[in-house]
């Protein structure tokens, strides 16, 4: 392996675990919001 | 909340630090940035090489003497090439053609040294011979490549005749000769003379061999292609049966063209014995296919010596790349089930990546290049910059929920109350590699500037950028924050503290480290100083390069030499018979050690060439009696020669000499005691005229290193474990505190070599610098968790309950980056480069034992002993507990 494979390898693992991060947790805030808003409709 | 160790006031100015550093981000983080992307610009300009005379200690009367004579008498960097048949000897045209050839090529290979070359292919290896009149002179065994079988039996005849080369050049079973190399120094390019000796010396006359010698390169013309022109076809090979003849020219492999004789033999060696390939052979304008079976190989070439391991190190020197790839990915999704956010992943990171630019840029701007064999250096150095990153991202995290969600005070709050153990466990980190520099040995010196500057700059990245860098970065969801509070992982902290700290889990600690240290000092009585084994210990015991030195040695007997200079007190000095019988005596009584293979010196001709004078009577195997026979003998052999070549036995006026003695090892105590017997020698032994002088070649260098690092070892250990304790002393103002971080450390210090003991692993010169940053980095630990003791100490006044908070707080940040820094090392275990490999899982070991100290006997020993540097903070407590008291009494 070179140095170039090692750092796009690198790169893309890393953003692909922000994106995913995020995705998470903006799915998470949704389910709060919901479960939020259904609580103050009861 | 105050900081452990920094007073009312020095907490304020931290407070006031980290505001100032928000208020002036864009300033600060636009020169950071920039003076990052110089030192980036610097680090894609860095190399890999080994300088040899930088491992050496420069200033050790042996180098001295290596020095001034490696040029003449041959140095340490030593290639010795064994030919080997599968079935009969070597005597027979086709294997003496390529022995000769072999020998061709390795005269062209770069960095040589064209006039110490040792083999029956090469010029300067010669024997006498009788002509008719009485007449004697010295030819070179081979002139040529032999053509019939007749030449092969001359050769054979001359072999067993010559005492210099017969069980020198030529094993003794008449199945193997060696071509010796000496590579000058100054010149050596490891991975050029490892790939051409591959592509060149070995290919074509081992694997890529088809039964036809093909015409080589042009030693006068380097840069011009030779197409591969069939020279000689022998007979019942596979070229004879292919139809190849004198003056084809094959210009393709299947198809594919080959360009020249290295091109041809990397096609033939690639198809493999027994498949049937078709060569595209040029024959006058035409162009016409031959179908040739690529033969069985009937000779082995194993090659070994210094420049060749280092080759090999080399080759496998991209290692690294695949290992830091499986780190980076391992510690982020570490991180990331740690924090639940990728921004615990990546601040780390980016300490880590900023502080490896400024280190590695450094290293390009001050003219050094990195050495493949330490590169787990500087992944440890990052290793440690991550770890500190861990716990101030840790500390952020914990202040953001304490300062209800406000971004800005959980900053500020995280850099202030950590910046005094950070910043001492960064000045314990680089004071204690600075102390590396003690040993006189170049590239020791130059690694401990390095690796000194690579840890202080993890303060630019970790204490001057951290609080910018979590400004511009969006504070976490509060949910993420307090994920970290939940869990397994928390729980099983919880419950460990708390048995730790009662009064069985307190016994057990004490008893069980007690044992341990016993243990360890008992065992590591067995390390040793230099190599623990006769194999290399940089590349594993089965890789190709320590079975080519293993059958070497066994074939030859030795091959490592140690170089003994007679230097003469004046001119004509070997001309004297005491001096050269001394030198004899000294080569007898040298031998009967049993590593000591054999041994050569200008005895061994004059006493050739006396038996020859004499009709080879073998009584007339002696140095002759006066200074004029001595003189003639001399004539005899030496006058066909010119200086350049007789200069690897004797300077040309005839002063000074060597005696060559190739051991069969360099294991550290062999070492040791064949140059105590060689003193001993020289002691008893006196010479008029001339003295001897130790050392030079491969052994008498390591005897160097070996005697500086074990001058220098207890020296290192002491002066690194003063220079922590004196930062110590500093940082908590007291001389108690030393000790209590100390001792588990002593004790980590004393499992770790008893670790290199059992396993073999001797102290030498790329061992040394790692164990000492272990004693550095393990005791940032301690650091991290005696600082939030005395913290928890000023707010609760309660000792055993400061422990405990400190320990599920800190300790549980210190037992995560544990968990990763010990990934990160230990994973060079999987590296080809067994030293590298040795290296990372030591370290691994290292971290390991020095953070459950730290996390068990560190506050075990506090609870126990209740030091003063901690109790007298419990007052700051009982102060302020007082004060609403008393407010409210006066109130009433």
């Amino acid at each position: 392996m070179s140095l170039w494979e090692s750092v796009i390898i690198v790169l893309v693992f890393s953003i692909f675990v922000v994106v995913a991060d995020e995705y998470i947790h903006a799915r998470r805030r949704r389910k709060h919001e919901r479960e939020d808003t259904a609580r103050r409709a009861h | 909340m105050s900081s452990g160790t920094a007073s009312e006031q020095d907490k304020r100015a931290l407070y006031w630090l980290g505001e100032r550093l928000i208020d002036h981000r864009h300033p600060v983080s636009i020169l950071v940035l920039v003076v990052t992307g110089l030192f980036a610009y610097w680090t894609f300009q860095l190399n890999l090489s080994t300088s040899f005379g930088d491992l050496l200690p420069q200033s050790h009367p042996f180098v001295q003497i290596h020095n001034k004579y490696a040029g003449t008498f041959g140095g340490a960097n030593n290639i010795q090439l064994m030919v080997e048949t599968k079935d009969g000897d070597i005597f027979n045209v086709q294997t003496l053609a390529r022995i000769y050839k072999i020998t061709e090529e390795m005269d062209r290979v770069y960095g040589v040294n064209h006039n110490q070359i040792d083999s029956i292919g090469h010029r300067t290896t010669r024997y006498l011979r009788a002509l008719s009149g009485g007449m004697l002179r010295a030819e070179p065994v081979m002139t040529g490549v032999p053509k019939t079988a007749d030449d092969a039996a001359s050769i054979k005849r001359i072999v067993h005749n010559t005492e210099s080369i017969y069980g020198l050049l030529v094993s003794l079973d008449d199945r193997a000769a060696l071509v010796r190399a000496n590579f000058i120094e100054g010149r050596l390019d490891h991975r050029r003379t490892f790939s051409e000796i591959n592509e060149r010396v070995i290919a074509p006359f081992q694997d890529g061999w088809v039964g036809a010698l093909i015409k080589g390169k042009d030693p006068l013309k380097p840069d011009a292609v030779i197409p591969a022109e069939v020279e000689t076809v022998y007979r019942g090979t596979a070229a004879a049966d292919a139809g190849l003849k004198p003056k084809d020219v094959i210009v393709s492999v299947d198809g594919k063209p080959v360009a020249d004789r290295v091109e041809l033999a990397a096609a033939v060696k690639k198809a493999g014995p027994g498949a049937a390939i078709v060569l595209g052979v040029k024959r006058g304008d035409a162009v016409e296919n031959a179908k040739l079976t690529v033969p069985q190989q009937d000779i082995s070439i194993y090659v070994a010596g210094e420049p060749r391991l280092y080759g090999y190190v080399y080759a496998y020197a991209n290692d690294v790349f695949f290992i830091l790839t499986v780190t980076y990915i391992l510690e982020w999704l570490l991180r990331w089930m740690y924090f639940h956010d990728w921004r615990g992943a990546l601040r780390p990171t980016l300490t880590g990546v900023i502080a490896a630019f400024w280190g590695l840029g450094f290293v390009h701007l001050i003219g050094f290049a990195l050495d493949p064999l330490i590169l787990v250096m500087p992944f440890l150095i990052t290793a440690r910059a991550v770890s500190h990153a861990i716990q101030m991202h840790d500390r952020y995290y914990e202040e953001f929920e304490h300062h209800n969600w406000d971004q800005r005070k959980a900053i500020v709050a995280a850099f202030a109350e950590l910046f005094v153990p950070t910043l001492s466990g960064i000045l314990t980190d680089a004071f204690g590699v600075l102390v590396i520099m003690l040993v006189p040995i170049v590239m020791l010196r130059k690694l401990a500037i390095v690796a000194s500057w690579w840890i202080l700059a993890i303060t630019i990245a970790e204490l001057l950028l951290n609080p910018i860098v979590y400004y511009y970065l969006r504070a976490p969801d509060p949910d993420v924050v307090m994920a970290r509070e939940k869990g397994w992982y928390k729980a099983l902290i919880n419950r460990f503290t708390d048995w730790n700290l009662s009064g069985f889990g307190k016994a057990v600690t004490m008893i069980a480290w007690a044992a341990l240290a016993i243990t360890g000092a008992y065992l590591m009585r067995g390390l040793i100083v230099g190599d623990p084994t006769s194999a290399s210990p940089l590349v594993w015991e089965n890789s190709p390069y320590n079975i080519s030195h293993a059958h070497i040695q066994d074939k030859f007997g030795g091959v490592e030499p140690l170089i003994v200079v007679a230097e003469g007190h004046d001119r004509d000095a070997m001309k004297e018979p005491a001096i050269l019988k001394t030198m004899e005596k000294f080569q007898r009584y040298l031998e009967r050690d049993p590593d000591i293979g054999y041994s050569f010196s200008l005895v061994d001709i004059l006493r050739g060439v006396n038996v020859v004078f004499h009709e080879l009577e073998p009584k007339w195997g002696v140095v002759p009696n006066s200074a004029r026979d001595i003189a003639q003998t001399y004539f005899i052999f030496f006058n066909n020669s010119p200086p350049t070549e007789t200069a690897k036995y004797v300077t040309s006026d005839y002063a000074t000499a060597h005696v060559t003695f190739f051991a069969r090892n360099h294991k550290g105590d062999n070492i040791a005691r064949i140059i105590k017997r060689c003193q001993e020698f020289i002691k008893d032994n006196p010479m008029q005229g001339a003295t001897f002088r130790l050392a030079g070649g491969l052994i008498g260098v390591l005897a160097a290193a070996n005697e500086e690092l074990l001058r220098n070892d207890f020296l290192m250990n002491l002066l690194g474990f003063g220079t922590i304790y004196m930062i110590v002393l500093f940082t908590y103002r007291s001389l108690a505190a030393g000790l209590y971080l100390l001792g588990p450390l002593f004790i980590s210090n004393i499992v770790i070599n008893a670790v290199m003991a059992v396993w073999g692993i001797g102290i030498n010169i790329n061992t040394l610098p790692l164990v000492t940053v272990g004693v550095g980095f393990g005791i940032d630990y301690g650091l991290y968790i005696v600082s939030r003791i005395i913290e928890e100490i000023r707010v609760s006044g309660d000792l055993d309950q400061a422990i405990r908070e400190a320990l599920v707080t800190s300790g549980k940040a210190v037992s995560f980056t544990a968990v990763c820094m010990v990934a990160s090392t230990a994973l060079w275990g999987f590296s080809n480069i067994r030293f590298d490999a040795i290296m990372g899982t030591l370290l691994a070991i290292w971290m390991f034992v020095s953070f459950v100290a730290s996390e068990t006997l560190t506050p075990v020993l506090i609870s126990y002993f209740r030091p003063t540097f901690i109790m007298r903070e419990a007052r700051h407590a009982r102060k302020a507990a007082q004060k609403p008291a008393a407010t409210a009494a006066a109130a009433s």
